[in-house]
């Protein structure tokens, strides 16, 4: 029996136009701008300075507490100056302008220079896995950047009884972690096994849609010798991925209203997530690059390809032929959930898992036509939310105090204004009245 | 004959039972509401702005009755109306000084580019979801007509991407303040006053870059100023008003014409 | 770090970027494009007299729509296919004799008292075609009631709706009507409500598109269906059996066109049950006790009236609301 969750859900195309093309490596730029914030939480100390000199792996960065992710530099060379820069996703951040030493070269080669470590698994303790996850920098790198360490240190009264990777990839266009299931199966593995051992050998599920057969079946081989991990395959409907419906597609849990996965026992990573922490054991190297996937009608051959943290966009455009005065409309992320950004030196970062480039024939920024109570999204809703009936309160700015939680169930996923008949910004209302309700507590 | 009358007779009987009933509810949970209430409501402008902080001008007149205070004057009403008040409720109207809405930037599309064309729901806080900022300039005002949607006396209008504010029509209930996320709005005295209408705190490079009426933190007020009173810090000049003798030096001074004499033409 | 490359600059907006190719335009030609068997049974059943009342009511629906967007601030968009659904859907309830003043009234009272006045699309409580049909019902009883009789031509002989006959002679009058008649559409009425098949074919398009959806219809149907069941059991001599009472007048046309208006019926899934019984029972009641003949119009008003409260009261399950784990 194939999985998924029940309640709402789309069936956008799905696109995944570059899910055939292998993981290249790029040459390292001529300039990196590392941002000093990636994450959700507090944001950073930077600690170095113009004329710093770094190396590959150097903290450029330092968290400021424990909801706070480190940032290294991914290569040897010199600090150029502490600049502010529009970000992908629009927040406008420091960032260091790093020249590297060796511009030029393979990153591969770079890549295959750090060294190997061993060590004996069942000999780290519990501390020492959480310490170097969250010494690497690692974060949630399906979008959100929520610090990995943080989600891996739930309170002792909740026990965790499962672990799910998130590998439903179920936005369209993106296809970096498919590749990374099909391409890095048995280091990604490794990456689960130390996850496992944090969690006193729970089992394990790994969440793919069934469009993507090949990783399903690469994961299938290379789990046969671990009982306790299971590739679960799931109807291909967005948002399959999304943390909640993941739960209750693979284990019918329902995450309550206004709480975590942990309050149902679960922690839930992404698949690229649990190769960096593949890394950060076996290589002792921070979170410093990850796939990304570039596509988008603008892009002849669209690929996935291995970028340092902070390659400027402008670097990928011409490496990938992008023509920059035909660009309209770029995203980082899928297009349901991805943010539009709007300058070509933004930099790469941890949660870039795509970058999208159309022209105007992508719809964006309609007019708004009055709404017709056609209820579709409503059915759309994968968290059964009255959509319409409060995007009408947040318009009006009275919002009813029964529906605030509600609001702020809302995962942003985009279904409803997919689905919207009448071009309605639904998301963005909905996104304003959680802001407006953040604003009034 | 009778026929009409049943009917008239039933009716009216219901009627006064009805009526008995009324009566005697009104005498039984009759509340004592101060007279007085009512007529400093009257009083008031009667816009219910929420400028006092209150839900409307009835909710301002209670606490009024009731603390027996004027400390906290209506923003809105003129000074005439609070010694009216002042003198039904037997206290000394509180005079404070009139204050208007300004807006400390002046990146108009001219000053400031647009560095996107932003496509979605007309609301500044919305298109900070979007993005940090639409122009160049991170601190710029967005011209997304939030603080003009909070006014209630129509007296804010967006022209050429930037907020103006209509002094003579401005009351000074400064609720478009909390409107702006920027936080670029704020009260100056309804008189002559000298102002840095930028608040712009980039170095001065990427400043001028971003627009050209920023404040570049170059110090040069600083150094004409005879009186103490502008100080630049973290690139940004900022003047204390205790000690500005309004001589208008700086305002010459500024490379980037970022300092401004604002005076309100029109006074109430 | 120059940018030269920012000649253009690019388009930014809140996610998702992209969206189905439904549109308000689109659902609203659909849905009139359904009623087309509808119509078709209309014409053959009553002539070019049908064809005359579509064209003008659609006409001057269109035209006052037009003719409003020129004097209020709101945007209008007259051509949304909503004004022509709201015409063709008062034709559909108006008799093929019907004079050119009765159906400017009727697009007059439907356009501006049942729509414009609450704020234009979807923002109206009743269903504006609805409004119109029982304000000519009210005003004008003569020329609302005396229904063309089939196939005879323009200057014919009018005469009453099974639905007439049963509340003025009574079920025995009844013998001669055959329920396939009343199924095909030959029999007395109003445009839309005479041909059960043919509405059925119209609904079961937008059930597949979910342009409407099943509760609404079902609900409404069954509970006439079952309530004048329970009548007729109780004395086949007094009253018409359930048959012929979801077959005749507006049953079909009200439970699949007029009660699954979007924008006037409730948007939760217990609301729209709830919705539909009620119109179903209401129905009944008027066609039992009440002096109207007939009752669905005055039965979806009402229900109309309670969909805020149904949307508040009955609220779709939510994600999240179970305690487990």
């Amino acid at each position: 029996m194939l999985k998924t969750f029940k309640m709402g859900g789309i069936h956008p195309p799905e696109e995944k136009i570059s899910s055939n093309k292998q993981i290249t490596f790029c040459e390292v730029p001529a300039q990196l701008l590392v941002p000093v914030d990636q994450h959700i939480g507090k944001p950073c100390e930077i600690i170095v300075e113009k004329g710093s000199v770094v190396e590959r792996g150097q903290l450029v960065a330092k968290s400021t507490g424990f909801v706070s992710s480190n940032v290294h530099s991914p290569v040897a060379g010199k600090v150029d100056k502490i600049v502010k820069m529009p970000q992908l996703g629009g927040q406008i951040k420091q960032c260091a302008l790093i020249t590297p030493d060796a511009p030029g070269e393979n990153y591969a080669e770079v890549l295959k220079k750090d060294s190997i470590n061993n060590f004996d698994l069942d000999k780290l303790s519990v501390e020492e896995i959480r310490k170097t996850i969250a010494d690497a920098g690692i974060v949630g790198m399906g979008g959100a950047g929520f610090p990995t360490h943080v989600k891996l240190s739930p309170p002792p009264e909740k026990t965790i009884d499962a672990l799910i990777i998130n590998g439903a990839e179920c936005e369209p266009y993106i296809t970096s972690d498919h590749r990374i299931m099909l391409e890095r199966a048995e280091e990604m593995i490794k990456g689960i096994l130390i996850l496992q051992h944090l969690f006193d050998g729970v089992p394990i599920y790994i969440g793919i849609e069934r469009n993507k057969p090949d990783a399903i079946e690469t994961l299938e081989k290379a789990v046969k010798d671990h009982e306790k991990i299971t590739v679960v395959p799931l109807i291909v409907k967005y948002p399959q991925g999304g943390e909640k419906q993941l739960i209750k597609a693979i284990l019918n849990r329902e995450v309550p209203s206004k709480g975590l996965p942990m309050d149902v026992g679960v922690v839930v990573q992404n698949v690229a997530t649990v190769l960096a922490v593949h890394d950060a054991f076996y290589y002792k190297r921070p979170l410093m690059e990850r796939v990304v996937t570039i596509s988008g009608n603008l892009v002849k051959n669209p690929g996935n390809i291995m970028l340092p943290i902070g390659t400027p966009i402008s670097y990928v455009m011409e490496k990938f032929e992008i023509d920059p005065q035909k660009v309209r409309v770029m995203i980082s992320g899928g297009p349901m959930m991805g943010r539009t950004s709007y300058s070509f030196e933004s930099p790469i970062t941890k949660t870039t898992s795509a970058l999208l480039f159309f022209d105007e024939s992508r719809i964006i920024g309609r007019e708004e036509n009055p709404c017709i109570r056609c209820g579709s999204c409503i059915r759309a809703c994968p968290m059964g939310l009255a959509v319409a009936q409060y995007t009408e309160m947040i318009k009006a700015n009275n919002i009813a105090p029964a529906v605030r939680d509600s609001i702020m169930d809302c995962i942003e996923c985009g279904s409803c204004s997919y689905v919207c008949p009448a071009d309605r910004r639904l998301v963005h209302w909905m996104r304003l009245g959680k802001n407006l309700i953040r604003r009034e507590n | 004959m009778f026929d009409i009358l049943i009917p008239g007779l039933i009716l009216g009987g219901f009627a006064l039972i009805s009526s008995t009933g009324l009566y005697i509810a009104s005498k039984k949970f009759y509340v004592y509401e101060d007279p007085r209430i009512a007529e400093v409501t009257e009083m008031l402008p009667g816009a219910n702005c929420g400028g006092c902080g209150f839900a409307g001008c009835a909710a301002y007149a209670e606490y009024v009755v009731h603390e027996n205070s004027l400390k906290k004057p209506c923003p809105v009403a003129d000074d005439e109306t609070m010694s009216q008040i002042g003198a039904l409720l037997g206290l000394a109207a509180d005079s404070g000084v009139k204050k208007v809405a300004s807006l400390m930037c002046k990146g108009t599309s001219e000053n400031c580019k647009s560095v996107m064309e932003y496509k979605g729901i007309e609301d500044c806080w919305a298109a900070m979801l979007v993005a940090d900022t639409s122009k160049a300039c991170a601190f710029s005002c967005l011209g997304l007509s939030s603080c003009v949607r909070a006014c209630s006396f129509d007296a804010m209008r967006i022209e050429d991407g930037i907020v103006v504010i209509d002094d003579e029509k401005c009351t000074g209930c400064g609720m478009c303040i909390s409107a702006c996320p920027k936080n670029l709005l704020h009260m100056r005295p309804k008189a002559k006053i000298i102002t840095v209408t930028c608040l712009n705190t980039d170095r001065g490079a990427d400043a001028r870059k971003a627009c050209a009426v920023a404040c570049i933190g170059c110090g040069k007020c600083e150094k004409v100023c005879e009186d103490d009173a502008i100080h630049v810090n973290n690139f940004l000049a900022k003047i204390d008003y205790d000690k500005c003798t309004l001589c208008e030096k700086c305002v010459e001074a500024c490379p980037t014409n970022s300092i401004e004499i604002r005076e309100v033409t029109i006074d109430a | 770090m120059e940018d030269k490359l920012e000649a253009r600059l690019l388009l930014m907006d809140s996610s998702p970027s992209g969206r189905v190719v439904e549109s308000t335009r689109r659902i609203m030609y659909t849905v009139s494009l359904t009623l087309l068997p509808a119509m078709a049974i209309s014409v053959w059943v009553f002539g070019w007299e049908a064809v005359r009342v579509l064209v003008l009511a659609a006409v001057f629906c269109i035209g006052l729509e037009a003719l409003i967007a020129r004097f209020v601030s709101y945007k209008i968009d007259f051509l949304d296919g909503s004004a022509l659904l709201t015409g063709i859907l008062l034709a559909m309830n108006l008799p093929a004799n019907a004079p050119w003043w009765m159906i400017l009234i009727g697009s007059l009272v439907a356009i501006i008292i049942g729509k414009q006045v609450f704020g234009g699309l979807g923002q109206n409580i009743f269903n504006p075609a609805l409004v119109a049909r029982v304000f000519l019902l009210i005003s004008f009883p003569v020329e609302m009631t005396a229904w063309p009789k089939p196939f005879a031509g323009v200057d014919a002989a009018t005469g009453a709706t099974p639905l007439g006959i049963l509340k003025t002679e009574g079920v025995g009058a009844l013998a001669k009507t055959n329920l396939a008649d009343l199924a095909i559409g030959s029999m007395g009425g109003s445009l839309g409500e005479i041909s059960a098949i043919a509405l059925l074919i119209g609904a079961a398009y937008m059930i597949y598109k979910r342009y409407i959806t099943w509760e609404v219809p079902i609900l409404f149907i069954g509970t006439v269906f079952v309530f004048s069941g329970i009548f007729w059991v109780i004395d086949p001599t007094q009253y018409a059996d359930p048959m012929f009472h979801i077959l005749s007048g507006g049953v079909f046309l009200g439970a699949f066109y007029m009660a699954t208006d979007m924008v006037t019926s409730p948007l939760t899934f217990k609301g729209r049950l709830f919705f539909g019984f009620g119109c179903g029972l209401f129905t009944i009641i008027i066609r039992m006790f009440g002096s109207y003949p007939e009752g669905v119009s005055f039965a979806i008003l009402l229900m109309n009236a309670m969909v805020p409260l149904l949307d508040k009261y009955f609220p779709d399950k939510k994600f999240g609301m179970v305690q487990n784990g």
